[in-house]
């Protein structure tokens, strides 16, 4: 992992959330993101798992435990798929499989995909949430 | 001593900086990777606008330049290495005017910035002579170009990695045991192979033929890494590998054949893990030679040659069959993917007879010369869809194989055979030894077919965009840490009820 960029990026991320960036864990959790209107909380942590060969590849991402969405199962939400750390459910997997088909380096980062997860999250069951949006 | 390791493509761009047709001295900063050794990551050059002082016999940027650049570097946890140009010399040597300079600029320097590397070099026609800030004093520097044979005019006077013993060797049974080896490429070339330590990662049908080769080429010291443990399967391919192996770890196994194949000189270091989860038994390796078949791994490895200016080479063998089946497995046989691209123990498997399928087998060598030649990244080697695979636990896999995400021909273990290996592997040795033994130009690509029995050598360049040892990327900034952050946003921009 390149961890200059994952930190750069991270900072930059921190310009509008709190963050809290481990670089032996490869992982950044937003303290408080804005979860959008369907869900409840309003607001909850979420996280990434930079994989090993970051930029290269997207993060895992997994959405807190204890929001839920008002207006049925979200398609991407993976209820059963927990990060290996986590024994007590504090995190599901959030499928993006089908948004970042092809992440690329040099064009996406934790900004964009920050973005991209907000328009997921007002679509939960849809594979093209940029054009729902 | 300290060496100054730098691409050729980084020397290229030096000269071209610095040496310029009015035969003014000119300035550069060199932002280096401090891992003892410097290893260059690219040239911040200073326009002629911002030098306080200029001529065809001194030169020497704004201070403020001075300070901003030193800054910039130490935020990057690089060291910077003051250069400017003696044009009108071959082979220069720091001036006393230049020693003194210096000496003023340490002691700035070290008053700003304790504890921080840094280093000066004058960069002539042909040569560079380097010195690096040493505690209390400056001390000489070797240069080490990677990928020297990129260059029209070499650099004078630099050290090669691969130098060899000078000296007696009284051994004898060593100068019988490798006689002919001496014929094809002469004293020197043994010598230089005797002195080297390899690291092969990947031990397995290719790693085992590679490391096999290797140990009876007589090099030095062999450096094995495979978290992998041996199994029914491995034994057609597995050199080294025997039946009472299987459940032993695949690198103790074949540790044990190569101290037999080498006469018991040969130092072999076992390390049955992920070379991810092992980085520092790379760092005394003089190549990396990468014999494995996960993506991740591959791109662990080119990114720790490029951060490291480590030369690295990648090789590979595939098997394609015409419907996209394994030839000789079931297709209606879902055998689950292991971590190790094996079928577990137990897992039936049904081999049939095919018809006439036309089969290809290829095999490729790929020399990474940090920032000489393209990377693994340079090349866009790196499968993002495999790589997605590899990185998921085993519930994560099971999960997406409900949903449909994976095929269960994704998981299925590729076909695999000992001769498609034995040629490769031969290939991969061939480009090591002109590399340690400069008796031929290493070639950067080599591609081979063997169902046509065609072999293509390319030449690659690196690119500019690249991820990895491009613009942006990690070339020579060593193993850095940033270590943890908490970021927090101000009033105005954080996001609120």
């Amino acid at each position: 992992m390149k961890r200059g960029r994952a930190y750069e990026e991270a900072a930059k991320l921190g310009d509008r959330y709190p963050i809290r960036y481990s670089e032996a864990n490869r992982r950044v959790i937003i303290e408080r993101f804005d979860y959008p209107e369907g869900w409840n909380p309003r607001f909850a942590p979420m996280r990434y798992d930079l994989p090993e060969t970051y930029p290269r590849d997207v993060p895992t991402v997994y959405v807190s435990g204890t929001v839920s969405y008002e207006r049925g199962k979200p398609e991407h939400l993976l209820n059963r798929i927990h990060p290996t750390d986590d024994d007590d459910g504090e995190w599901a997997k959030w499928c993006i499989r089908d948004h970042f088909v092809n992440w690329d380096p040099e064009r996406d980062s934790l900004v964009k995909l920050t973005s991209m997860m907000r328009a997921s999250l007002a679509n939960p069951n849809s594979d093209n949430p940029f054009n729902e949006a | 001593m300290r060496t100054l390791k730098i691409s050729a493509s980084t020397v290229r761009r030096l000269r071209e900086t610095l040496l310029k047709d009015d035969e003014q001295e000119r300035f550069a900063f060199v932002y280096a990777g401090d891992e003892g050794d410097l290893l260059a990551n690219r040239v911040v050059p200073v326009d002629d606008e911002s030098m306080a002082r200029q001529s065809k016999t001194a030169c020497r940027p704004a201070p403020v330049v001075e300070r901003e650049r030193v800054s910039e570097c130490y935020n990057k946890q690089l060291a910077p290495v003051l250069a400017h140009s003696h044009p009108f010399s071959e082979t220069p040597r720091f001036s006393s005017i230049d020693v003194d300079s210096m000496g003023r600029f340490r002691e700035w320097l070290s008053g700003l910035f304790p504890d921080q590397s840094f280093g000066f070099a004058v960069v002539g026609t042909s040569g560079i002579e380097a010195v690096a800030d040493a505690g209390t004093r400056l001390e000489a520097v070797e240069i080490e170009v990677i990928g020297e044979w990129k260059l029209d005019t070499p650099v004078a006077g630099t050290r090669s990695r691969f130098h060899g013993e000078s000296g007696d060797d009284d051994r004898p049974s060593l100068e019988q045991r490798y006689d002919r080896n001496v014929r094809a490429f002469g004293v020197d070339g043994q010598r230089r192979l005797e002195s080297v330590t390899i690291g092969v990662v990947g031990i397995g049908g290719l790693g085992s033929i590679v490391a096999e080769q290797l140990a009876r080429l007589g090099v030095g010291e062999l450096v094995l890494v495979d978290p992998d443990s041996v199994e029914a399967s491995n034994l057609s391919r597995l050199v080294g590998a025997y039946d009472y192996h299987v459940g032993q770890p695949k690198v103790t196994a074949v540790r044990e054949h190569l101290l037999k194949s080498s006469g018991g000189e040969l130092t072999v270091d076992a390390v049955p893990k992920r070379v991810q989860d092992c980085t520092a038994v790379l760092e005394n390796c003089d190549v990396i030679v990468g014999c494995v078949d996960s993506v991740t791994a591959r791109s662990y490895c080119n990114e720790y040659a490029v951060k490291h200016l480590q030369y690295y080479i990648d090789a590979g063998v595939r098997i394609d069959t015409p419907d996209g089946t394994p030839a000789g497995i079931d297709s209606d046989d879902a055998v689950t993917k292991q971590r190790s691209d094996e079928p577990r123990e137990g897992t039936p498997t049904n081999p049939v007879q095919t018809d006439d399928q036309s089969v290809e087998l290829t095999g490729y060598v790929h020399l990474v010369a940090p920032g000489s030649n393209a990377c693994f990244d340079c090349l866009g080697r790196h499968d993002q869809a495999a790589a997605r695979i590899e990185q998921l636990s085993p519930t994560e896999q099971d999960a997406e194989q409900e949903r449909g995400y994976i095929d269960d021909d994704e998981l299925a273990p590729e076909p695999a055979v000992i001769h498609l290996n034995g040629q490769c592997a031969s290939k991969t040795v061939s480009v090591l030894v002109d590399l340690v033994t400069g008796v031929h130009t290493p070639p950067d690509f080599i591609r081979y077919e063997e169902h046509d029995h065609e072999m293509t050598e390319l030449t690659t360049a690196p690119s500019e965009n690249c991820p990895t040892c491009g613009r942006d990327g990690v070339l020579g900034v060593g193993q850095r840490s940033f270590g943890d952050a908490h970021f927090e946003p101000d009033e105005e921009s954080a996001v609120s009820d």
